[in-house]
């Protein structure tokens, strides 16, 4: 299961810290709400496009990851048409489809472990409270990272047994044994992790 | 938190995640189709408590902005964050911890009688709908410059299908409760 959207390359976004992007989109995200001249906007519509060109994302990658966020904008676009003006619609429209690009843009050249160790190092300040721990956090995630494809594989399980004993699909069936099969693992986990005193 | 407490949160946000990876159910006269990944949410909270419920959904979320293609239909990455669906990723953190808080205070941890089915059916639809759609609804009229009520009276049409999960939610709740209680943190 191919559970990443990083593409590898040597694009300035992808040399640049973390930290930079991510800094960088939320200013954009202020920004861009300040701007209500449609012209300028555009332009900056055009330069995001641009962005992704020069990133190079394959346009397979490109309608998986476009097609619905890009739908929603549409979407939404044509509903602030609707209930304030065309030109409010507008303004959403370029507003929205250009931070979705360039956000789309930072998403395929962050390498997980790259964002991991920036959200480990952004809590690193909070360690003072206790459960904020950063090495808990980074555990926290990896597990939960490694335990996505074997709870989808027991999902898949469960729904071939039932199927086996001529059962009609049901979503209490399916969720209560996932759940308690899963759970139940806890305490197992838990004292290998104890075991290895990762404390 | 114990090392146990640490292991439901990072169970349960994978739970929320392999949830997303089912496909969406049609449901007859619901225009909007149906995810199980909300119902993960309510569950979260409902099942392991305020604390421990939001922790899964707010570690979920993380992957989900690291750029994993963790929401349903394979779909992640800091844009959802942005675009119109934000508000209601926001929502769910304090959704589930709402779930859990009004669980914990308001019923035993291994109660199942028609009492508790009632509680959690109203901590579900408090937690899991009116409190998701708050930011929800706010995000998306800061973005399209609508009125609250325009966002409000459009974003309706999801309301049939969060309460049909509401309910499952609750029915699932009382199940796991019945074989598996844990107390909620």
């Amino acid at each position: 299961m191919d559970l990443s959207f990083y593409l590898p390359g040597h694009s300035v976004l992808h040399k640049m810290p973390t930290w930079v992007k991510f800094f960088l989109l939320i200013s954009f995200s202020i920004a861009f709400y300040a701007i209500y001249d449609l012209r300028v906007l555009a332009f900056i519509l055009a330069l995001a496009i641009t962005l992704v060109a020069y990133v190079k994302v394959p346009v397979r990658r490109l309608k998986a990851m476009f097609l619905l966020p890009l739908f929603m904008v549409l979407l939404f676009s044509l509903f602030s048409a609707f209930v304030n003006d065309l030109n409010a619609g507008l303004l959403t429209f370029f507003r929205l489809t250009s931070l979705v690009i360039i956000a789309a843009c930072v998403t395929v050249t962050t390498k997980i472990e790259d964002f991991m160790e920036f959200v480990e190092n952004l809590l690193l300040p909070l360690s003072f409270i206790p459960f904020i721990k950063p090495k808990t956090v980074s555990m926290t995630l990896s597990l939960t990272l490694r335990f996505i494809p074997e709870i989808f594989k027991l999902g898949m399980d469960i729904k071939e047994a039932q199927a086996a004993r001529g059962l009609k699909s049901s979503p209490i069936a399916f969720i209560v044994p996932l759940i308690v099969l899963t759970l139940k693992r806890a305490d197992d986990i838990s004292d290998a992790i104890d075991a290895r005193m990762l404390d | 938190m114990a090392t146990k407490d640490i292991v439901f949160i990072a169970l349960f946000a994978a739970i929320i995640a392999a949830l997303g990876l089912l496909p969406a159910i049609p449901v007859v006269g619901i225009p909007a189709p149906i995810t199980a990944q909300t119902l993960g949410v309510m569950l979260a909270g409902a099942i392991l408590g305020p604390k421990r419920g939001a922790l899964a959904v707010l570690v979920f979320l993380v992957l989900v902005l690291a750029g994993l293609p963790l929401l349903a239909g394979g779909r992640g990455g800091i844009e959802h964050f942005i675009g119109n669906s934000g508000g209601f990723l926001v929502g769910w953190f304090f959704g589930a911890y709402v779930i859990g808080f009004i669980l914990k205070n308001f019923i035993s941890d291994t109660q199942v009688n028609i009492r508790a089915h009632f509680i959690i059916f109203i901590a579900c639809f408090l937690g899991g709908i009116c409190v998701v759609y708050l930011p929800g609804i706010l995000w998306i009229a800061r973005n399209t410059g609508s009125s609250f009520v325009d966002v409000y009276l459009g974003s309706l049409v999801f309301v049939p299908g969060d309460l049909l999960k509401a309910i499952v939610a609750m029915l699932v709740t009382v199940a796991v409760r019945r074989v598996y209680p844990i107390a909620l943190k």
